[in-house]
């Protein structure tokens, strides 16, 4: 895009003043501010977010404003090495002389404070970050331009320490080609960029923060030449090959990455073609970066894979479409692709390179904002989920009571239920509405800019729920927005139950209290049918409600006390609060 | 880029530049050839700057520090590019 066609197009975008992209730098952002109106003017033509920047000597003021009055909007920080001191700037008035490495190191520990402060109040908002080129130095060190001086290697460890924090602290490292320096921009107008880098970097920041993709949450992976490099039915789990040397290396990486994942929140299985007898008993003494106790379940027996992979997903009570599965065979892969066609599939790399780009898909399949404590402790509750089953099944086969609910059963689980009635500021409540597909009565996606202004109706609530029972916490599994319209109608506009909770009572619990807790004497609530959310609507059916011309439904409070007050009868689930 | 600048006649040139200054500099009372930094109070540092790249971009040729301090018209624009164009 030639930068007179992107100024037409930043000029006449129809721009929402409701919603915000910020740019944040110490330099002066011109044309990348301009690019980045315009491509933003591409993507959202009808409302186009409008572009805050923050521009020469601002980036203090930049942070405390994404911090605080914009800390939910979506935001792009370019660091300059000026950013660590003002002498590695090309622009500085100071001499071109070697900088003393604790006078880096001074700016690194400001920045890096600044930094983790304003993640912080960012509480996992989108949050990207850009780093200048090492190119970009000024040639402080008496060394030639080929090789690194000590200023150079300083800064250079400095920022890379920086990134490191940021990174870890939930921002997102934007990468772009490399960039060019535009000495005579910077010397002039204080940019630094070239219009068409300018346009790349704006590219990369729409392109990741406009980017919808629901995140994945289950890989299924095979074993024989996959998760190891031989085929253990036939040599034996004495000659596989997975050390970190050998035909075996990219396999170990393989298992490390999968660990990481798993360390994410991603729930690992796996399934192959092989007697169970001849893989779980050797597996855990193979000494491989993963164990047994990593997979949440597994499938080793002669079934098509299509088969096991549904019923992977079925013990996990995750979509097909939420499972990545990997494999080394072209036959297999194939056949999963044309029985359970919303499975995404990858084939077991060839190359070094292959892996790394197979690593870095789904490092982006998985990607999260930021990881919590219900992540790191994800297989472990489809573990005991697994065992909740078993249980409950024992149950049913001793004939125990179900109660008028049909679920009384779970009085021996002993449900605990904490009601949290000021959820808007807990970035969990937006992170289970945005990714839960079946019990989801709007089936909307609400951006943090929407959220923020949800937030700030004086008559708009939003509550959460946490649930416990004796073999485990749930963690976060449902949350409801609503508004009290009048003294007499509250109205649901989103409710959303993880499909971790199903059938527990904590949908009929969580009505219940609003009904009490408000008062109201009728609740509505909005109800639009997407292709997943069929749970969402047999349960309002159940509930009786009446489904209006609109996508609105209505139902009398006191059918909502009465249904609830059942559950929590039959249930003996208990009630707290935060 | 567009046609090589060398290649194009001083209408040719004339049309393109008017369609950047149109762009840059929009200015619905004084026309695009009459624009100079003194009556056009949107000729900031930033459409300056934007004018030079366009400039640059779609004529495919470079414009000099000196030649960038003396941008303060249209027809210093134009000089610019037909020194490039070896056009007088």
């Amino acid at each position: 895009m030639q930068l007179r066609e992107a100024l037409l197009a930043a000029q006449t975008a129809t721009i929402d003043a409701q919603s915000k992209v910020a740019l944040a730098c110490s330099f002066e952002p011109l044309h990348l501010t301009t690019y980045l109106q315009a491509l933003l003017a591409q993507a959202h033509p009808s409302a186009t977010p409008e572009v805050v920047r923050f521009g020469y000597d601002q980036l203090i003021e930049a942070l405390r404003v994404t911090g605080s009055d914009l800390a939910r909007v979506p935001t792009l920080l370019f660091l300059t090495w000026e950013d660590l001191h003002p002498a590695l700037s090309w622009r500085s008035r100071s001499a071109l002389s070697p900088l003393a490495h604790e006078q880096i190191e001074e700016g690194r520990c400001a920045l890096e404070r600044q930094l983790h402060q304003w993640l912080s109040r960012r509480s996992g908002a989108e949050s990207y970050i850009m780093v200048a080129p090492m190119e970009w130095l000024p040639i402080l060190d008496a060394t030639s331009p080929l090789a690194l001086g000590e200023s150079t290697l300083a800064a250079m460890a400095a920022m890379h320490s920086i990134v490191d924090r940021v990174a870890m602290g939930g921002a997102r490292i934007l990468r772009t080609p490399s960039l060019d320096l535009n000495l005579r921009d910077l010397l002039g107008s204080g940019c630094p960029l070239y219009p068409a880098d300018s346009e790349k970097i704006a590219r990369a920041f729409v392109s990741a923060s406009i980017r919808k993709v629901e995140r994945k949450k289950v890989i299924v992976t095979d074993l024989d030449n996959t998760l190891w490099k031989g085929i253990i039915g036939e040599v034996g789990s004495e000659s596989i090959q997975h050390l970190p040397e050998g035909k075996g290396h990219a396999h170990h990486l393989f298992q490390k990455f999968l660990k990481k994942l798993s360390a994410e929140g991603v729930v690992l299985a796996f399934c192959s073609k092989n007697n169970e007898a001849d893989v779980i008993p050797f597996f855990d003494g193979l000494n491989m970066p993963l164990s047994l106790a990593n997979f949440a379940t597994y499938r080793c027996n002669w079934a098509t894979k299509s088969e096991n992979i549904r019923s992977i997903a079925q013990e996990l009570n995750v979509g097909l479409d939420s499972v990545v599965f990997i494999d080394d065979s072209q036959a297999e892969l194939a056949e999963v692709r044309a029985y359970l066609p919303d499975v995404l599939v990858y084939e077991v790399p060839q190359t070094g390179e292959d892996w790394r780009m197979l690593f870095h898909e789904l490092q982006d399949q998985f990607f999260t904002w930021h990881v919590n404590d219900e992540d790191r402790l994800r297989t472990a509750s489809f573990k005991s989920e697994s065992n909740r089953r078993k249980i409950t099944n024992a149950l049913d086969a001793a004939g125990q009571p179900v109660g008028a609910t049909g679920i009384g059963y779970l009085r021996s689980f002993d449900l605990r239920f904490t009601l949290c009635t000021d959820a808007f500021s807990d970035p969990r409540s937006l992170d289970l509405i945005n990714k839960t597909n079946q019990f989801n009565l709007s089936g909307e996606r609400i951006e943090p800019a929407e959220w923020l202004r949800i937030h700030e109706r004086s008559s708009a609530m939003c509550w959460s729920a946490h649930l416990e029972d004796r073999y485990g916490s749930f963690g976060t599994i449902a949350v409801l927005v609503a508004e009290k319209r009048s003294a007499a109608e509250v109205f649901i506009r989103q409710f959303v139950l993880s499909c971790r909770a199903f059938g527990r009572g904590v949908e009929h619990t969580m009505l219940l209290e609003l009904a009490q807790r408000t008062g109201c004497r009728t609740v509505r609530g909005v109800f639009r049918a997407t292709a997943k959310n069929e749970p969402a609507h047999r349960f309002l059916t159940d509930m009786g409600v009446s489904f209006l011309d609109s996508d609105e439904w209505v139902l009398d409070a006191s059918v909502v006390r009465d249904k609830g007050a059942a559950v929590v009868h039959d249930t003996g689930i208990v009630v707290m609060e935060q | 880029m567009n046609q090589p600048v060398a290649q194009m006649s001083l209408d040719d040139i004339c049309d393109q530049l008017d369609r950047i200054f149109d762009t840059v500099l929009p200015n619905e009372e004084i026309p695009e050839r009459q624009r100079t930094r003194a009556n056009c109070p949107d000729w900031t540092s930033l459409a300056n700057l934007n004018l030079i790249l366009s400039i640059e971009e779609e004529f495919g040729v470079t414009v000099s520090d000196d030649e960038a301090a003396d941008l303060d018209s249209y027809k210093a624009a134009l000089q610019i590019v037909c020194t490039q164009a070896n056009l007088s």
